[in-house]
């Protein structure tokens, strides 16, 4: 396994922060976890927040210098929390008390919450948006036989007036 | 010389021992542990147990009891583990001058706790370390010959 070109962060990001879990500062083969299995972290969450991102409007992956900094560190610190996991220790680990839910599940909220409370932000850094947040909202204004629909409530219906106020 | 060189000593002597990289034998580093490289061990300020007149009075004999913990991290069984303290029983043991210090007469490992384990302070129940306290005992001649009431 390797790290996709989609992905955020770098294994030895992940390893600058576990060096316990290391050999010499990098994970191998024999590490525990080894550095197929970061990649794995990595790639996986990398795509947890591209979907988001996606669903968001952005063009992935996100290339913007500090937008790209911000993912990165999202990426590595859920991987770092992961390799504590595979090593019976941190927030993630299988016998945790304080664990509510699965780290999939964590994970999956905590990238929602990061993009969709700052989607904002990493649009006005300059990360691509192919579409605007409205994507998906549409409007018919044509039945199946093709007649022309008409909204059952209209302006002026129901009491309400238009006001011109520079008049 | 005393406690100090006395650790140093048997610093140098682990460290010349190819089970473990220089930097991973500290005098009382704990954050060893982080640098990814194991077996580590951690020389530690020692204790008197003993201590005696000799020679012509002017030469004290003291009988020291430092503490050596030796760690492993624990992945699938405990080879890492025995090696490692094997090799500083072992090293211990070949230099019973510690290195060739004339004021020291004799050095060897008097005991070590059985494994132990160091578990995260989150998380189930896999230990990231196992370790052994090693004890040296270490015979040191104190000669004040030329000082005090012997000057």
């Amino acid at each position: 396994m390797a790290i996709n070109s989609n992905s955020y962060g770098s294994v030895d990001d992940v390893a600058a922060l576990v060096r316990r879990y290391t050999d010499a500062g990098s994970f191998t083969g024999e590490t525990r976890p080894a550095e197929a299995d970061v990649e794995g972290f990595i790639n996986r969450t990398s795509a947890t927040l591209n979907v988001l991102l996606a669903e968001a409007g952005f063009a992935i992956p996100v290339g913007q210098a500090d937008a790209k900094a911000a993912l990165d560190d999202f990426v590595v610190n859920q991987a770092v929390q992961l390799a504590h996991a595979a090593n019976g220790a941190g927030p993630y680990a299988p016998g945790n008390e304080k664990l509510r839910g699965s780290p999939a599940g964590i994970i999956l909220s905590e990238a929602e919450t990061f993009v969709m409370r700052h989607a904002a932000g990493l649009e006005a850094l300059g990360a691509t948006r192919t579409y605007a947040a409205t994507y998906g909202l549409q409007c018919r204004e044509e039945d199946d036989g093709g007649d022309e629909i008409v909204p059952p409530f209209q302006r002026e219906m129901i009491g309400h007036e238009i006001m011109d106020w520079d008049t | 010389m005393g406690d100090s060189a006395i650790q140093g000593y048997i610093q140098d002597l682990i460290q010349g021992d190819s089970n473990f990289d220089d930097d991973g034998v500290t005098l009382g580093n704990f954050r060893v542990l982080d640098r990814g490289s194991p077996p580590y061990a951690v020389v530690l300020p020692g204790r008197i147990v003993a201590g005696t007149r000799s020679g012509d009075w002017s030469q004290v004999q003291l009988i020291w009891e430092h503490p050596v913990e030796v760690f492993a991290r624990f992945l699938d069984d405990y080879s890492d583990f025995t090696s490692a303290r094997q090799a500083v029983v072992d090293v211990i043991g070949k230099n019973p001058t510690l290195g060739g210090n004339s004021e020291i007469s004799n050095a060897h490992v008097s005991g070590a706790t059985e494994a132990k384990y160091l578990y995260p302070a989150e998380g189930a129940d896999v230990p990231t370390f196992v370790l052994s306290r090693v004890t040296v005992r270490v015979v040191e001649e104190v000669q004040y010959a030329g000082s005090g009431e012997f000057s």
